[in-house]
């Protein structure tokens, strides 16, 4: 019995992964249309725009969300977060996985409720791209600490919990800052809700000393980016 | 807001919840969600600065 109960799971685990591989391959086959396609999808009584266009491009909006909006593109695993109109901050993901974790847990969606609602959509204008370039640039590895580490240079504390919370994520990033280029920061976030219970941790490569400012000091985007006199190291 | 030169025990924290500290000759950063006690910071430096690096 209990064998066949796993043959069981063992059949639906296969279905439902093909199900998502489908879903996956019907998504990025949206490269091959010929014009952007518009489907909503309605979420918690919120009503989420979603666009595909001919590139296999994706972009999530919610209604009435303005000019805000995120692209993301399958064939490059890349994200862009577009904040009144302009680019706020890209995101390559390190696996499709970690991608469609990212953008679940921010809209609510998965390949497969996004290629059901885009298979009976309707042809639509495409929504303007962004303006200008994003100052910053991220990797995000999800909780793979190797991938992270074959990945940078720098060292990092490979820590899975810290202060009774688990990693949440891992990531590498550089920012253009006023001051000059923050450098590579590596960032671990420890626990589920990000208002209440994260931690992380960055370290950066110091800022070249010509592109050292007072003003690049207050301005850092990230805590680790600042650094104390050389003298006291 | 500046950061305040580390004090002996090695990291200088601002504005009660975050905290830098050398790092294997780089610079670490910890934000926390509430404002540990000295001891507490103390405590989560020293897991960081010992556990197994990547």
């Amino acid at each position: 019995m209990l064998c066949h109960n796993r043959r069981e799971l063992t059949v639906l685990t296969l279905l439902a992964g093909a199900g998502v591989a489908a879903a996956l391959v019907a998504l990025s086959c949206g490269g091959a249309a010929r014009q952007t396609t518009e489907a909503r999808i309605t979420l918690g009584g919120q009503v989420l725009d979603v666009w595909r266009d001919p590139a296999g491009r994706l972009t999530f909006r919610w209604e009435g969300g303005g000019r805000d909006r995120t692209t993301y593109d399958p064939a490059t695993r890349t994200r862009v977060d577009i904040v009144g109109g302009a680019a706020d901050s890209i995101t390559k993901y390190a696996s499709s996985a970690v991608a469609w974790g990212a953008l679940h847990m921010e809209y609510g969606v998965t390949p497969p409720s996004v290629a059901k609602a885009l298979a009976s959509g309707h042809a639509a204008v495409a929504p303007p791209s962004s303006r200008g370039r994003s100052s910053s640039a991220r990797t995000d590895y999800g909780t793979d600490l190797s991938s992270l580490a074959a990945a940078v240079t720098l060292s990092f504390p490979r820590l899975t919990s810290l202060g009774g919370y688990a990693l949440a994520d891992a990531s590498s990033s550089t920012a253009q800052l006023p001051g000059g280029n923050s450098g590579l920061v590596v960032s671990l976030d420890f626990g589920l809700d990000a208002q209440e219970r994260t931690l992380s941790i960055s370290t950066s490569r110091p800022f070249r000393r010509r592109t050292r400012t007072p003003g690049a000091r207050r301005t850092g985007a990230c805590i680790s980016s600042a650094r104390t006199p050389r003298a006291t190291r | 807001m500046y950061l305040q030169r580390p004090h002996a025990e090695g990291y200088a924290v601002t504005g009660g919840s975050q905290a830098v500290f050398p790092y294997r000759g780089e610079w670490a950063g910890v934000t926390m969600p509430t404002t540990p006690t000295a001891s507490e910071w103390r405590a989560l430096i020293h897991t960081i600065r010992t556990a197994p690096t990547a």
